[in-house]
């Protein structure tokens, strides 16, 4: 569909979004992301059953620990959708995107850092 | 690029291209003819995730292609080699419901030379096609399906069990284990096979709404049309008849458009106007999805003046029945004001719902919707393939269709299962999950989270995983407390690495 | 096995703040298995003080370890060679392990990560429940199998307290009646006979009540 996103995203591809760890979703922000989104099929029509039920719970987990260490939950989210919903995927890009620009870079990566918000993604590639 | 690899003792491939979706078995290929395993391959979506989606910033997308390029690069370095164990395919198909979709599956497949054994679990074959006198076109289904059945009967690789309660179902793709209760007598059957087609249908919505069931002359389009073939002349009688759209469609329970049932009111209208062209038809609707050239009927009964009227989802029309003198109240969409009018007949186009599949579901672990139909692996990619492997889907049970596509989707369906029979030479993706045993806890976790019920704790106290069964969801992966399950081809430093990468 | 759940981030936190150097130590054994404490919450717990401490301006080094069981000399032993670059440690193991590791190292601090709450089972995924209070002399054999020590609110020994209501206790009734579970039990088995025959009273010697206890097995050491 080609529609037009902020160009801040970088995806990483995964096989299911039950394959995220939450260890990965702490490192993106260890190593300087200013967000990240996880994206999943809808609930109930995950292709592998519940890879998506146990990324929210790791996703709500993270989101926690964001809060309690003080860079804030909402730089984590998660979305489910399906593969006929490009356009959903471009508004939440901006959605998010804004949202962070909002928020500022992540204190993480400090002054020395990119006035960029890079947001890594787990897609759903199956 | 398999001369680069060669002049260049090249060991790893980065390709920045398009999707790995379609290319990656191209590239991997070539991997091959130059000798290298094909796992030691990857792509950055320069096109997709970047020049397609940021046309209009050149200087960001560049560096966003860097970026893409150089997290491909990452992982490309990290990844291993992986060996792929042959499979042997069961020559042998099973189609799981006889109706229109899963007899033209095993007919197909038949032809196609495979052995094929259509279970059916009601005592005949035919599904709700029997409810069916014709096509919008005027083409006579009883005929069709008459001829249909009689060819799948007759046909000497396909076996049909009637009666036929799926109880069990195990392996994995070119093997699996069907079990079948079959008959009156319940005699279990065993059945080795290589595919499944899951054709298991749907019906339509017994309607709870508009009085449905107190007055006989309230009924369902598929009821109008065994009226209409067997008392064609009472009909001719009707004075005026109304017909209402999406009953049990596009509400909260079932939010599907059910898309046969506005062509479905067009041909009964049609057919009613033939009968006795001084009917009033009213045929009361949220959207028209005449779809295709379908459209051509719906300017038919137009021209031949069915009235067609729009409603509000938040302004229902009211059925009423006053002593058995039936009348309709809808809110007219140009006077914007209440309309009242006698009638002889109430339709509801009731819509179709997915067939009771939640055991067959579990048994052979497939995803459904909310509303139960089954969901394909890709909408555009791989649209009559589930997501695991050797199993396909068509006809009504993937969603609402005509019988006219319930039969070209039964066709892709059996030639994409006949392909995978036919494929002798196939091996087992490496991309599944493994556990370290040394630290292995036995927990359970993998066990209990795993959605195919791969994992099992070993003789020696510790998880194993076939790899065979395994689907490389990574679900296991992601929760084991020990963190010793890694899932080939996205290991945990595989990802890592890219995501250190970008900064 | 023992039962523990990973304590609140920001107690652990709150610990930690004033050190520089940091080991969080997880253990293979019963906390693995009850998912408080294997690798991954190490990991987990790791990335979390990292994330704090980068975001608070402070460079302080979060090391990740786990060892096979913590409350095992020899798996402490292997920690030997890199102790003294930490000046504490979080134990993610049961509070055995914690202890046992603070025993070894005797001159690092270590704070304890996670809740040791009791001894019992997995009911399902993330549903713990507690079977036995390790009381030191087992009487189940007496009470159809069901031990009323561990399970019964007030410890009766003969019989319920009389509160019980619908098989649930007076305490809490989130949890089932012990005597009404013994009960059914001695039922199914065919031995509400037992009831005749009072639990003696029990020598509480061998439980906490005695002081703190060791077990001295003679046949097993030279
Ligand atoms: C209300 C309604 C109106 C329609 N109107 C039209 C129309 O006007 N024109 C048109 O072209 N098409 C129409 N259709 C669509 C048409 O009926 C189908 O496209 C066609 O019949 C193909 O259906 P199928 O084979 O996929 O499923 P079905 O006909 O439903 O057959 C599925 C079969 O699988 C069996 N089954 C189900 N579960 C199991 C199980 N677990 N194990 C074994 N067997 C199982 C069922 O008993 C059934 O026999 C209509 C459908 C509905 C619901
Ligand atoms: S989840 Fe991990 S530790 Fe637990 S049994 Fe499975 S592999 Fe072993
Ligand atoms: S990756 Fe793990 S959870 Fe997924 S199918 Fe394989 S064993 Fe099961
Ligand atoms: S230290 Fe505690 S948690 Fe670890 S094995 Fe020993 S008793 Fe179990
Ligand atoms: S009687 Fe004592 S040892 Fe036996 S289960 Fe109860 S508390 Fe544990
Ligand atoms: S109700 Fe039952 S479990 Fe609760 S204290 Fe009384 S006897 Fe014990």
């Amino acid at each position: 569909m080609r529609l037009q996103y902020p160009p801040t995203v970088r995806i990483i591809e995964v096989p299911c979004t039950g394959k995220v760890d939450i260890i990965h979703l702490l490192q993106a922000f260890e190593y300087g992301a200013d967000g990240v989104i996880v994206v999943g099929c809808m609930e109930g029509d995950c292709h592998y059953q519940k890879g998506n039920l146990y990324a929210k719970t790791r996703v709500k987990r993270a989101k926690e620990i964001l809060d309690k260490v003080g860079l804030g939950g909402e730089r984590v989210a998660m979305f489910n959708l399906s593969s006929g919903m490009g356009g959903r995927f471009a508004e939440i890009i901006k959605e998010m995107t804004n949202k962070i620009l909002e928020l500022g870079p992540s204190p993480v990566r400090g002054a020395a850092a990119k006035a960029k918000a890079t947001g890594a993604a787990g897609e759903v590639t199956a | 690029m398999t001369k680069v690899i060669k002049e260049h003792q090249l060991n790893r491939m980065v390709v920045a291209a398009c999707t790995p979706i379609t290319h990656e078995p191209l590239f991997r290929e070539t991997m091959i003819d130059a000798g290298l395993n094909k796992y030691l391959f990857e792509m950055a979506n320069i096109r997709n995730q970047d020049s397609w989606v940021h046309m209009k910033e050149p200087e960001k997308a560049t560096e966003k292609a860097k970026d893409l390029v150089r997290m491909a690069v990452a992982r490309a370095s990290l990844l291993k080699p992986l060996m792929e164990k042959p499979l042997t395919v069961i020559q042998r198909a099973v189609v799981i419901g006889g109706g229109v979709a899963g007899l033209n599956a095993a007919l197909n497949l038949g032809d196609q030379g495979f052995e094929t054994i259509v279970l059916e679990k009601d005592d005949q074959l035919g599904g709700n096609a029997r409810n069916i006198h014709h096509t919008i076109e005027g083409l006579e289904v009883a005929a069709y399906l008459d001829g249909l059945i009689e060819r799948v009967k007759s046909h000497d690789k396909i076996q049909v069990l009637t009666g036929a309660l799926v109880v069990g179902y195990q392996g994995y793709k070119g093997n699996f284990t069907t079990e079948v209760l079959v008959g009156p007598g319940m005699y279990e059957r065993k059945i080795d096979h290589g595919v499944t087609v899951v054709a298991t249908g749907a019906h339509e919505y017994q309607p709870k709404e508009f009085l449905y069931g107190q007055h006989h002359r309230i009924m369902t389009q598929l009821e109008l049309g065994h009226f209409l073939h067997d008392q064609a002349a009472e009909a001719a009688q009707w004075g005026r008849v109304a017909m209402i759209q999406c009953v049990g469609s596009r509400n909260e329970e079932n939010p599907n458009c059910s898309r046969i049932c506005c062509q479905g009111a067009v041909k009964y209208a049609l057919q009613l106007k033939k009968i006795n062209p001084e009917t009033e038809v009213l045929i009361l609707y949220r959207d028209m999805r005449t779809y295709g050239l379908m459209e051509d009927y719906y300017m038919e009964a137009r021209n031949q003046g069915v009235l067609f009227a729009r409603f509000d989802p938040e302004r229902l029309p009211e059925v009423m029945n006053d002593n058995g003198a039936l009348s309709i109240t809808f809110i007219d969409h140009v006077l914007e004001r209440p309309v009242t009018l006698p009638l002889d007949a109430v339709i509801l186009s009731a819509g179709a719902w997915a067939n009771d599949t939640e055991e067959l579901a579990s048994l052979l672990k497939l995803p459904r919707n909310a509303s139960g139909f089954f969901i394909e692996a890709h909408a555009k990619l791989r649209p009559v393939d589930f997501a695991s492997e050797g199993i396909f889907l068509c006809g009504m049970a993937h969603s609402p269709k005509l019988i006219s596509e319930s039969i070209a989707q039964a066709q892709a369906a059996a030639s994409r299962a006949g392909a995978f029979l036919a494929d002798t030479n196939q091996t087992i993706s490496g991309v599944t999950a493994h556990v370290d045993p040394e630290r292995c806890a036995a927990c359970l976790v993998c066990v209990r989270t795993c959605p195919y019920g791969v994992p099992q704790i070993n003789q020696e106290n510790v998880s194993e995983i076939n790899v065979a069964l395994c689907q490389g969801c990574g679900t296991c992966a992601s929760e084991c407390p020990a963190k010793v399950i890694q899932v080939s081809h996205f290991e945990d430093d595989q990802l890592s690495a890219k995501i250190k990468t970008l900064f | 096995m023992i039962k523990a759940k990973p304590k609140p981030l920001e107690e652990i936190i709150d610990n930690v703040k004033d050190f520089n150097k940091l080991l969080i130590a997880g253990c293979d054994g019963c906390v693995t298995v009850c998912e408080a404490g294997g690798l991954k919450e190490v990991k987990i717990l790791a990335a979390a003080l990292r994330l704090y401490f980068t975001q608070a301006g402070k460079q302080v080094q979060v090391d990740e370890a786990s060892l096979t069981r913590q409350c095992e000399k020899e798996y402490l032993a292997q920690l030997s060679d890199r102790m003294d670059g930490y000046d504490a440690a979080v134990s993610l193991a049961c509070g055995v392990g914690a202890q046992y590791l603070a025993e070894m190292y005797n001159h690092k601090i270590v704070f304890p990560g996670v809740d040791t709450c009791f001894m019992g089972v997995n009911e399902e995924r993330g549903l713990y429940s507690e079977r036995c209070q390790a009381c030191g002399r087992c009487i189940l054999a007496e009470t159809g199998g069901i031990c009323p020590i561990a399970r019964c609110s007030k410890r009766m020994l003969n019989g319920p307290c009389g509160g019980s209501d619908k098989g649930k206790c007076e305490i809490n009734p989130d949890i089932p009646c012990a005597w009404e579970l013994i009960y059914e039990r001695l039922k199914t088995l065919g031995q509400l006979d037992r009831f005749e025959r009072p639990v003696e009273p029990k020598d509480w010697s061998t439980s906490r009540d005695g002081g703190p206890r060791k077990i001295v097995r003679e046949d097993l050491r030279i």
